[in-house]
């Protein structure tokens, strides 16, 4: 393997790979695999408890369920991460579905953007990652509320204004006929099949999480293909670049806030790998962190295909820019 | 004969699921899984596979819509190019039904005798962790295995490192991590780039040259080599790949997952 092999001038070195295809391929190859990989199990689950959402909670329950004050609103957003923990991966799906079926902007964003960080698992991983240390789980809970509290809220209003308070219907197809739970007869979803059998409701969880899957992989795999591209062909003379910026506390700032798009770490690892940029200091660590829970590459393309493009420079843009400033006001005051 | 095309064009969401499904537990089956994923995921891995076969079966038994021609071409495109393309570049692995267990160290001792001195087997993570916060297990001989990778500027030290990759999760999440290793012993050359090596020695504080030069290794990975120790030899010996290259461990005490 081209990565865990220094150079190929060997030949008794691979005899577990196929030595004819060019490495940058191959490493292109077992990356994306592997990113999707991992993925892969989050966004099942993610599309199975949005479909438990879709067939036993009606809309009218789940609606009278939602506060009508925005603060509580958020405060839900903020915590529901304790009792539906999931990684950054997982959520979009649950989040588009959320608003699907009418919570309001200002809960499903804050949610989406808390849930990867403000969950037991996450704040484990970054304990055991920072050996109990734990001013690095705090500052990580930290950054994550501020970064839900400013990027929820300002998607929320962009969401709102743009007089969208669902995402776009083109990607959000709702197989409503699947459930059986609307009264439409001549509208696009009555015509399918499902409509014509009232099926089990095993089956209709089945076959809603199949295309909330498929639907959500399109995403996924254009950001796995996009960020084993660059591990492939670009991180060999980047890497060694970003790695040379640790002196400086704006400059180590940006580097890992970069690394962190790039890379697209699961949050419930990303601590480890933190922690292995030592030489960056405890403030890069924290925003290689909070940047990774919120935006990568592989939920860039998700954000835009699924909450349209005013909406999703908002959810790329505010958790960059607060993270960054966070950073730099811990770096120079605190730290 | 076109409604049984309309059919097979109604179920082909199901049957990609079940595709990825079959691909994944193939790809487990090979016993090359452990190069995506760490083992101790493998059941996420294989229960992902059955659910998916599952609610693949469900959804070609009985789909819901009509197909989303752009989720067919990407996903169907991933699975036979993406998924696919692995098994061109991968070969089977002997397992045991596949399924790998390298974290599992049953019946090895341990320590190595060397020249009768009895060495710690343990891996350059777990070093590197003795290293950084185990002052008083840090004379300890110690035996590790790694890759050695050179550099022009170590080379005129009589330096390489020694590296493995460190994975937490899966690949993505991958670092290089060890040590440099200085003050060869009379006569040892210094090994070939990229060669596996057994390293019989002891942590030693860093030279002072150190400081002002890093080697500057491209990667594919993050690398990690430790700041202030390295390793110093009492005796290397090149050895094969081991059958899983990668780090997936890290213990505290012995026995060290080496």
């Amino acid at each position: 393997m081209a990565w865990l092999n220094a150079h190929r001038g060997n030949p008794q070195e691979f005899q577990t790979v196929n030595t004819a295809i060019d490495p940058n391929l191959e490493t292109f190859i077992f990356m994306t695999t592997a990113i999707f990989m991992e993925a892969a199990p989050f966004v099942l689950l993610g599309s199975l408890i949005a479909a438990l959402f879709e067939t036993f909670m009606s809309q009218d329950r789940l609606l009278r369920m939602v506060s009508r004050r925005k603060s509580l609103q958020t405060l839900w957003g903020l915590g529901a991460g304790l009792v539906l923990p999931t990684c950054e991966c997982g959520v979009v799906p649950i989040v588009r579905r959320f608003m699907a079926r009418g919570i309001p902007p200002q809960m499903a964003f804050t949610y989406m953007l808390a849930a990867p960080v403000i969950n037991p698992l996450v704040l484990l991983s970054t304990y055991v990652a920072f050996r109990g240390d734990g001013w690095m789980v705090l500052g990580r809970g930290f950054f994550a509320l501020v970064v839900a509290l400013a990027g929820g809220t300002a998607a929320a209003l962009v969401t709102q204004y743009m007089g969208k308070s669902r995402p776009a219907p083109a990607t959000t197809p709702l197989p409503m006929a699947a459930t059986g739970l609307h009264h439409h007869q001549n509208c696009q979803c009555c015509s399918m099949e499902g409509n014509r059998k009232e099926r089990s409701r095993f089956v209709r969880v089945c076959v809603l999480t199949a295309q909330e899957f498929l639907e959500m992989s399109k995403y996924l795999i254009i950001g796995c293909v996009v960020a084993g591209l660059f591990k492939a062909y670009l991180w060999g003379a980047w890497g060694g670049f970003l790695s040379m910026l640790a002196g400086s506390l704006h400059l180590s700032v940006i580097a890992m806030m970069f690394m962190a798009i790039l890379l697209c770490i699961c949050s419930e690892a990303d601590a480890f790998v933190a922690a292995s940029f030592w030489a960056f200091g405890k403030v890069p660590q924290l925003a290689f962190m909070a940047i990774g829970s919120a935006v990568d590459l592989k939920l860039i393309f998700a954000f835009f295909a699924v909450f349209g493009t005013q909406t999703a420079l908002v959810l790329t843009v505010v958790p960059t820019i607060v993270v960054y400033i966070l950073s730099i006001l811990l770096g120079t005051f605190v730290w | 004969m076109k409604r049984i095309f309309t059919r097979i064009f109604h179920s082909v969401e199901g049957l990609l699921l079940i595709a990825l499904s079959l691909a994944m537990g193939l790809l487990m089956a090979s016993g090359n899984h452990w190069l995506y994923i760490s083992p101790r995921f493998e059941w996420l891995s294989q229960l992902t596979a059955l659910v998916l076969l599952l609610v693949g079966t469900l959804t070609a038994w009985r789909p819901g819509r009509r197909p989303r021609l752009s989720a067919v071409i990407i996903f169907g495109g991933f699975v036979v190019f993406g998924i696919g393309a692995n098994y061109l570049v991968l070969q089977p692995r002997p397992t045991d039904w596949g399924f790998s267990r390298p974290h599992r160290v049953v019946g090895e001792e341990p320590y190595k005798i060397h020249n009768g001195l009895s060495y710690t087997r343990i891996n350059l993570a777990e070093l590197y962790e003795v290293a950084e916060g185990q002052p008083e297990k840090r004379d300890v001989p110690y035996v590790v295995r790694g890759m050695v990778q050179r550099d022009p500027q170590l080379d005129s030290y009589r330096e390489f490192l020694v590296l493995r990759t460190l994975v937490w999760c899966c690949l993505a999440d991958a670092i290089l991590v060890g040590f440099r290793v200085q003050d060869l012993p009379e006569g040892q050359e210094l090994p070939k780039n990229g060669q596996w090596i057994e390293l019989f020695g002891e942590l030693t504080e860093a030279s002072p040259h150190w400081r002002h030069e890093a080697p500057h290794i491209s990667s594919i990975f993050p690398m990690n080599t430790h700041p202030r120790y390295g390793l110093t030899p009492h005796h290397i010996r090149p050895i094969e790949e081991p059958p899983m290259a990668f780090i997936f461990e890290i213990r505290d005490g012995k026995p060290y997952a080496y």
